[in-house]
């Protein structure tokens, strides 16, 4: 008992001394630009928190981005939109907003995605309601090598 | 070191700010459209040092195309802090990472239900927060004016009592500061269409229950139900008719790659379908219903509502 307690007294000057070191050792990381071009195919789709990545065919559906922010979509399936059209990242820097504005169309469609690294590839998390606005779809995208 | 452990454990409990869940008043009778009321007999009894800042959240189980949340009137009475009333606790609020009704469909279930996709929790909170020091003890009745949908319904209710300062923690041993139960099948009459019925399994149910012609749209077969004549058939395929609002009928009625049900949980067979690429529809058609049997492979032996050869009828329902 006496002994830990001696520990404790002996670590937490150590810990104090951690904890300013961080502070002081700020280093500033520019965040990378996030390019999304290429093509994209669903590899998980959830619907109200239900994997249904196999109950139906996925594997046909295609997004292309391109660098010109022009997309295309192949086999089209329930999604955020269903034309092809242009897309805008608010900060390219930090793009975790996009939208989208199909032709013929005037109001784009804007949502959040998230954009993880899953096994070394990067992912795109959509999340949207194509249908009715109680049901919610979850589609992780994988970007197929060019 | 047994004897810190014991004292701990005894410290802990002696903390516990534990709320009682000592019955519901439900109504005898509740009608589709009309207002029906149910009362919880709650109790607290705060045996530690007090919160503070805390709001008391009761939750219901609900069938989804009620819209609940915004549909219920909640209030209650208390011995000694007065009166108020509930609102929605916001979707901001997480507790165990998760908001309110997804964490209480994670911990607690629902109730043995069916297509449980269909219903919801639907938790709200005092619309102030109080202090509890510790010591109080007093009754709280929680009145729920809830107005169901138009549909004939049965389902299993559940409810659930609970604090906003303590959570669903266990840390004081399970169902201390939370309570929830559940009870038998209740019934909503009067309403339009066939009864949609959560309490025993159907041959046929069609997840989600709300949902739009853009939805994905899984239909499923059990064969454990009801002998039919598919028992034992190798390949089961949807025959389907979608109605759409300018008074087409599109029929996709072929036994096809397209149209064969996939395995889906334990012996159930389903079909995920787009509605919209299904039935090949036009851009501005909207569809309102669909009337589908399931089929052998000859197309021959079909098998509809109730095992009846009146075909089974989804309904396109979003509020």
């Amino acid at each position: 008992m006496m002994k830990s307690r001696f520990h404790i007294c002996l670590l937490m000057p150590i810990l104090v001394l951690f904890i300013n070191s961080c502070h002081r050792n700020e280093i500033l990381v520019p965040e990378p630009v996030k390019d999304i071009a290429g093509e994209w195919r669903i590899v998980k789709a959830v619907r109200n928190g239900v994997d249904i990545t196999t109950l139906t065919d996925f594997t046909k559906f295609r997004i292309r981005f391109t660098t010109d922010l022009q997309y295309t979509i192949e086999n089209p399936l329930p999604f955020i939109v269903s034309k092809n059209g242009s897309y805008a990242l608010d900060d390219p820097k930090y793009p975790f907003r996009i939208s989208f504005s199909q032709t013929g169309i005037s109001n784009p469609v804007s949502t959040t995605f998230t954009y993880p690294v899953v096994n070394g590839k990067r992912n795109i998390n959509f999340t949207f309601s194509p249908g009715c606005a109680a049901n919610t779809y979850d589609y992780t995208l994988e970007r197929l090598n060019p | 070191m047994k004897n810190y452990t014991y004292g701990i454990v005894l410290f802990l409990l002696l903390l516990a700010g534990c709320v009682f869940l000592d019955g519901v008043d439900e109504p005898s009778a509740a009608k589709a459209g009309e207002e029906m009321t149910i009362t919880m007999h709650n109790r607290i009894d705060v045996a530690d040092g007090g919160r503070t800042g805390v709001r008391l959240i009761i939750g219901f189980l609900a069938p989804k195309s009620w819209a609940a949340a915004a549909n219920s009137t909640i209030t209650y009475t208390t011995t000694s802090y007065g009166n108020g009333k509930m609102v929605p606790v916001p979707s901001s609020v997480l507790v165990g990472g998760l908001p309110w009704p997804a964490a209480l469909k994670n911990r607690f279930g629902m109730g043995g239900n069916y297509m449980t996709d269909n219903l919801e929790w639907v938790v709200f909170w005092t619309d102030q927060a109080y202090n509890v020091p510790q010591g109080v003890k007093d009754k709280i009745d929680v009145t729920m004016v809830i107005k169901p949908g138009p549909d004939n319904i049965q389902f299993k209710t559940g409810y659930f009592l609970g604090t906003s300062s303590d959570g669903l923690n266990d840390v004081f041993g399970s169902n201390n500061v939370y309570k929830c139960m559940f009870k038998d099948c209740f019934s909503i009459t009067d309403g339009q269409g066939d009864i949609i019925d959560f309490c025993n399994p159907q041959i046929a149910a069609v997840s989600p229950g709300v949902a739009t012609d853009n939805d994905f749209l899984t239909l499923s077969f059990d064969p454990d139900v009801v002998p039919t004549a598919l028992n034992g058939v190798g390949n089961i395929y949807l025959c389907a008719k979608g109605y759409t609002s300018d008074g087409h009928i599109l029929e996709v009625c072929t036994q096809t790659e397209t149209s064969k049900l996939k395995s889906y949980t334990g012996n159930k067979s389903a079909i995920t379908i787009w509605p919209r690429s299904y039935f090949n529809m036009q851009e501005g058609q909207t569809l309102e219903k669909i009337e589908y049997f399931f089929t052998d492979a000859t197309g021959t032996v079909k098998v509809g509502f109730s095992n009846t050869a009146a075909p089974f009828v989804y309904t396109f329902k979003c509020q």
